[in-house]
């Protein structure tokens, strides 16, 4: 098997809300997202859903956020971070990683964004679910809208 | 469907050059820099930023960045950012400042992506984080703070990344400098 495999691009100028890699076929060791999009909403993140559980109370996160010359720190469980969009009709690029996603254990959701509007943040998400990753969704926390996005997930790593 | 993570090259320093540069880069949707960094010590300033051009100075790219820093603060884990800063900088530059240093004391660590490298309808997304730890003395003990930043900017212009350089802001990388570009491709 390829050490690094592209498992699946979304792209396209078409408005959504919700970008999902589905049939995540196994093999690999990790998961590495990487891609932008444009966000139509305002203060809120694109959150990351595994396998399409979206009951906030099995994710805890812990998020590092600046904007606008202001530091916010939070750790809730109940909550799902990601990509964050402040301002809209803003780049936003992104890059998540999840290790051993084969395997049946607690996921962590590591990841990184920047955006155009001087926002820029690091969280971690752990799904408290025992299971192996098969699918992974974003989803708009306001069912709001992204578009001129393009997102890859890659396989790495036999 | 095959993808590509290619290392493209590394460019390493000579204690005299300010600024080194990635040319000729083509065929690539993400562009990954891993690098570490140090300044070589003339009794410049203690540290400097370390900026980046994209495709020359000449785009006219309009780019902004915010720096988290000093996280954590003397080995406390709790909530020690501080010194959060926002600047807008340009045209010619992606500088990433503050913690995001060269130093010529210590060796400073980073990673930095571009996104949408080859796409000329998205503008391109720098995503990146850098820091430094300090070096103990025999005894153990630490002078100098640590320092993690996470960084990012937009590189607004519409046009292919072909080019990337990485420059000093506090004089000549050290010949322990070396920054490593990889690109990856989507198919």
């Amino acid at each position: 098997m390829a050490q690094f495999e592209n498992l699946g691009t979304l792209s396209g100028g078409d408005t959504r809300s919700t970008f999902t890699f589905s049939s995540i076929p196994s093999g690999f060791k990790d998961l590495w997202i990487v891609g932008s999009y444009v966000c139509t909403n305002t203060g809120l993140p694109l959150r990351v859903f595994i396998n399409g559980d979206s009951t906030l109370g099995n994710y805890a996160s812990i998020e590092a956020r600046a904007t606008s010359g202001v530091y916010t720190g939070q750790q809730d469980t109940g909550s799902c971070y990601g990509p964050y969009g402040n301002n809209a009709n803003r780049y936003i690029g992104f890059w998540i990683k999840i290790a051993a996603y084969s395997t049946s254990q607690y996921h962590n959701v590591i990841g990184s964004w920047a955006a155009a509007d001087s926002l820029r943040g690091d969280y971690l998400t752990q799904h408290m679910v025992a299971t192996t990753v098969s699918s992974l969704s974003l989803v708009s926390a306001g069912g709001s809208d992204s578009y001129n996005y393009q997102i890859t997930l890659f396989g790495m790593g036999e | 469907m095959p993808g590509t993570f290619k290392l493209i090259g590394e460019v390493t320093g000579n204690g005299s050059a300010t600024e080194l540069s990635f040319n000729s880069i083509s065929g690539y949707d993400q562009l990954y820099i891993v690098g570490s960094v140090k300044a070589v010590s003339t009794g410049a300033p203690s540290y400097g930023n370390l900026y980046i051009q994209v495709n020359g100075a000449a785009q006219g790219n309009v780019c902004r960045d915010i720096t988290l820093e000093n996280y954590p603060v003397s080995g406390s884990s709790s909530n020690n950012f501080k010194n959060t800063t926002q600047n807008s900088f340009g045209p010619g530059r992606m500088p990433n400042a503050n913690a995001i240093n060269v130093k010529a004391s210590l060796v400073s660590q980073f990673e930095f992506m571009f996104t949408n490298v080859r796409n000329t309808s998205n503008r391109k997304v720098l995503i990146g984080r850098m820091g430094y730890a300090p070096v103990p003395d025999a005894t153990g003990s630490t002078t100098n703070t640590w320092s993690y930043a996470i960084s990012g900017g937009v590189f607004e212009s519409l046009v292919a990344i072909t080019g990337l350089t990485f420059g000093s802001d506090n004089g000549a990388f050290s010949t322990n400098s070396s920054i490593t570009l990889y690109g990856l491709a989507n198919s």
